[in-house]
């Protein structure tokens, strides 16, 4: 039985880095510029397709990845430069929907350009180890590995770098950071561009263990929703921290018993907002067209 | 004397109530026979048209985004289709029980959803959204069949008065839901309570401090939402004579939304003339575009970015203007 | 950034109408600076002080009126431009960056202007050089409002709007700032909208009046000021 179990775990923490990479820019995006944008998932999903299609064309998943972020991060400085720059301080339901559009923009294209059936991406790495008696894909570690990496890089430029401080001083407060100088639009749209192609890369690390559909990020766009409610919106600590948690909840409780791994995510987030409804680690301030 | 005045003051109250509603009841009736062929559009912007006026509860007068509306949509509708697939026959029994449905979720949810803020009230909606697909489509297998949907029509009885199986009877029944609906909003724009809902909107730590329990008022409004979908739902359920988990699905959130904006929040008929058009532009772009993702992706942008105050906004504006006042519509002032 | 001249004008504000969506708070606001000046500006809670530093700093969109700032129409600008010309404005919250330390705030103060000359920033404020690792959201109020003018004057602004320095603090601690308002006029000049009215019969060169959104009087005798002539416009 552990085996089954260490398996469940393994999955679940790969689970959980592909929730933190592409729940990073909603968190952020919102503790920054104060908007949801629900297109975060449109480059998750041209990194999976990218990924894809690169697979098929020349065979390496890593050119793929490569190819995949870089658009995705392409994708996501068009989108602010021309889209999102309208929409600051701009009431929420406005936010929420003109981002919603792009989504299905998105959506759209993907459908044109591929069609509507699944696409398969194959595994960079078929090998497997043995891990506590099971067999375990080699290509799950390396995610986790991976995602892990990203975490600890992101937390050492928020950090360290003047740059990584000047968007921490953003979230407090972007007219103060304006008041020394900074020019923080600038900001935003780098911390953007960041976190679509972070959101492009979980999606190419993603694609071999799911199909590419052109629906795949509105199923992931929920699950995020559910991740950054739970952590709390605005707070990359709290991002790990839940993603974490749903990782395994999908996985393991998955295991235990099959609808858990759908319904899992939301009964747990529902009873810790009952007892903190900013989650576990949300910030103070709200988004535009909300009183205290 | 008094009593005679008194009689009239009411009745002059009771007029002015069910003026307005009347005057468009009547007006969709006449389209109905001008144009038989679009009745079953006619019924379709009716239904929906409840649906958006529980949506701009929420919206218009509370100031809560619900990324989720499918979701309460779809309890109405799931809960009377599977009480006509599997359980009774008659039509008005199941919106009955999809209502009382509607007012037991809003019971439920509503102490946990209400007391987020605003950001996070729309994404939870959101996820509810998506788990209430799951769940029609995968978990509750057995009543609902999932992707085939559930098939009922023949089990439906006829009702008293009006058979609701019958297209041309079932929108005589709308007409008075909706006439019924609009009189009950009608009185909500002028009453305490839709005051109440606006000034939380506003400022809610000065509701507070007037004594007010915004709690039970944001719960109240949201179960009301609830309530009025819940029953939208059904009407859906019933017309059709099936359901499939499409209705309940959350790419169809934004509709909700954009259909509220189009009509302008807040007010009377903001919602109805939203619905129509709403609902006309869609039927026009997926008759020329069969990527309605795109289209409508392309579309809502451009009415979100250019019709701020919505549809009603903008005929009121016309209406003061043919009046010879200056343009400010009771929208946007609300 | 030049040093000062004299009777200079460096901020120069005329008929300045700005509204808060539909609702007019200001009504043909006239103001001057001359350069090496702490002027004051007074007024009850509402009067519009506030509304008129965050349009003069690009916080706000007048509707009419122009911005003059060393000669130049800094009318269009948006805030972060207006602060690298070298017009610096502190909020009234005090609020410091609270996750970021002491030398963190100030390193984001120097990143824009390239101003590291922490020495003579930190000369007034002797108190922060002990403070560098502490985290802003540990500083008690009198030591942000010194972590706010300290930072304000990196890159050696012209003029430095403060928006109610003293409110909240302790009396010894005001007795501070009094002294550090002092020493930094040589430095730049300084426009401070201030409630505490003996405060300001002790610090400044000359007092605006506000009430209702307009100015109402300008009141530059000294004695006047020192005698709080001024009270009787509020």
């Amino acid at each position: 039985m552990l085996e089954l179990y260490v398996s469940s775990v393994i999955l679940g923490l790969c689970i959980s880095g592909i929730l933190l990479l592409v729940s990073i820019g909603i968190s952020i995006g919102f503790g920054l510029m104060r908007i949801i944008n629900m297109e975060q998932m449109v480059y998750y999903t041209f990194g999976a397709y990218l990924t894809y299609a690169l697979v098929t064309w020349t065979g390496s998943f890593w050119l793929g990845l490569l190819v995949g972020t870089l658009v995705a991060a392409a994708a996501g400085f068009l989108v602010e430069t021309q889209l999102l720059r309208r929409v600051y301080g701009k009431e929420l339901m406005f936010t929420m929907v003109v981002t919603f559009s792009v989504f299905m923009i998105g959506i759209g294209l993907i459908q044109y350009a591929f069609g509507l059936a699944s696409k398969p991406v194959g595994q960079p790495f078929a090998a497997s180890v043995s891990l506590f008696g099971t067999k375990v894909p080699v290509y799950r570690l390396v995610v986790i590995v991976i995602s892990l990496v990203v975490y600890v890089l992101i937390q050492l430029f928020l950090n360290k770098t003047i740059f990584g401080k000047a968007i921490r001083a953003g979230i407090e407060s972007p007219d103060q950071v304006q008041g020394l100088g900074i020019n923080i639009r600038r900001i935003f749209t780098i911390t953007f561009v960041v976190a679509s192609g972070l959101a492009g890369f979980g999606g190419c690390l993603h694609s071999p263990l799911v199909g590419v559909r052109p629906y795949m990020g509105f199923d992931m766009l929920l699950l995020a929703f559910i991740t950054v409610i739970l952590g709390g919106l605005g707070s990359l600590k709290g991002t790990l921290i839940s993603a974490a948690i749903l990782g395994q909840v999908i996985s393991v409780g998955g295991t235990l018993y099959s609808p858990l791994s759908s319904v899992g995510p939301f009964i747990v987030m529902f009873i810790v907002i009952l007892l903190k409804p900013t989650g576990l680690y949300g910030i103070k301030g709200k988004a535009f067209g909300f009183e205290e | 004397m008094n009593d005679r005045l008194e009689v009239l003051r009411t009745m002059n109250k009771l007029i002015e109530y069910l003026r307005g509603p009347f005057v468009l009841i009547v007006l969709i009736v006449f389209a109905r026979y001008v144009f038989p062929s679009k009745m079953t559009f006619l019924v379709e912007i009716t239904t929906f048209s409840i649906y958006i006026i529980a949506n701009d509860i929420l919206y218009g007068y509370m100031g809560m985004v619900s990324f989720g509306q499918p979701f309460y949509l779809g309890v109405g509708a799931y809960t009377a289709a599977i009480y006509l697939a599997h359980v009774g026959h008659d039509p008005l029994v199941a919106i009955v029980l999809a209502i009382l449905m509607g007012l037991v979720t809003g019971a439920i949810l509503g102490p946990a959803y209400i007391r987020l803020r605003g950001d996070y009230f729309a994404l939870i909606n959101a996820a509810s959204c998506g788990l209430g697909l799951f769940l029609v489509e995968k978990t509750f297998l057995a009543f609902t069949r999932g992707d085939d949907g559930l098939w009922y029509r023949s089990r439906m009885h006829a009702t008293p008065l009006l058979d609701l199986r019958r297209p041309d009877e079932f929108f005589w029944f709308a007409m008075i839901v909706l006439f019924l609906v609009l009189v009950w909003y009608t009185w909500l724009n002028r009453s305490t309570l839709g005051a109440s809902f606006r000034a939380i909107k506003v400022n809610e730590s000065k509701m507070k401090f007037l004594g007010y329990n915004t709690f039970v008022i944001r719960w109240t409004g949201f179960t009301l939402n609830c309530v009025l979908a819940a029953l939208a739902g059904a009407m859906f359920a019933v017309n059709y004579g099936f359901v499939n988990p499409s209705i309940t699905a959350p790419d169809r959130a934004a509709e909700v939304l954009v259909a509220t904006l189009l009509g302008g929040p807040g007010s009377i008929y903001g919602p109805f003339f939203g619905t129509v058009a709403f609902i006309g532009l869609r039927d026009v772009v997926s008759a020329f575009v069969s990527r309605w993702e795109l289209a409508m992706g392309i579309l809502t942008i451009i009415v979100c970015f250019k019709f701020r105050g919505g549809v009603w906004g903008t005929i009121q504006i016309l209406g003061n203007k043919l009046k010879g006042l200056k343009g400010k519509s009771s929208a946007q002032s609300a | 950034m030049t040093a000062m001249s004299e009777n200079k004008r460096v901020l120069q504000v005329k008929d300045l109408n700005v509204s808060y969506q539909k609702l007019r708070v200001l009504f043909d606001a006239s103001i001057e600076i001359s350069a090496g000046e702490v002027v004051v500006v007074v007024g009850r809670n509402g009067a519009g002080k506030t509304t008129l530093f965050r349009t003069v700093s690009g916080f706000l969109k007048q509707d009419k009126g122009t911005i003059l700032f060393k000669g130049e129409d800094i009318g269009a600008l948006p805030p972060y431009e207006v602060a690298l010309k070298g017009l610096k404005y502190i909020q009234q919250d005090k609020h410091v960056f609270a996750d970021l330390t002491v030398r963190e705030n100030l390193e984001l103060g120097s990143y824009a202007t390239k101003d590291y000359d922490w020495d003579r920033v930190l000369e007034h404020f002797p108190k922060l050089k002990t403070l560098m690792d502490r985290k802003g959201g540990n500083l008690s109020g009198g030591e942000r409002q010194m972590l706010l003018m300290a930072q304000s004057l990196l890159g050696r602004p012209d003029l430095v709007l403060m928006d109610e320095p003293t409110e909240g603090l302790a009396p010894h601690v005001i007795d501070d700032l009094k002294v550090a308002f002092k020493k930094i006029r040589g430095q730049t000049t300084l426009m401070i909208i201030e409630q505490n009215l003996p405060l300001t019969a002790e610090v400044a060169d000359r007092v605006y009046a506000m009430k209702e959104g307009k100015i109402v009087a300008e009141i530059v005798d000294k004695q006047e000021i020192k005698d709080l002539k001024f009270e009787k416009y509020l």
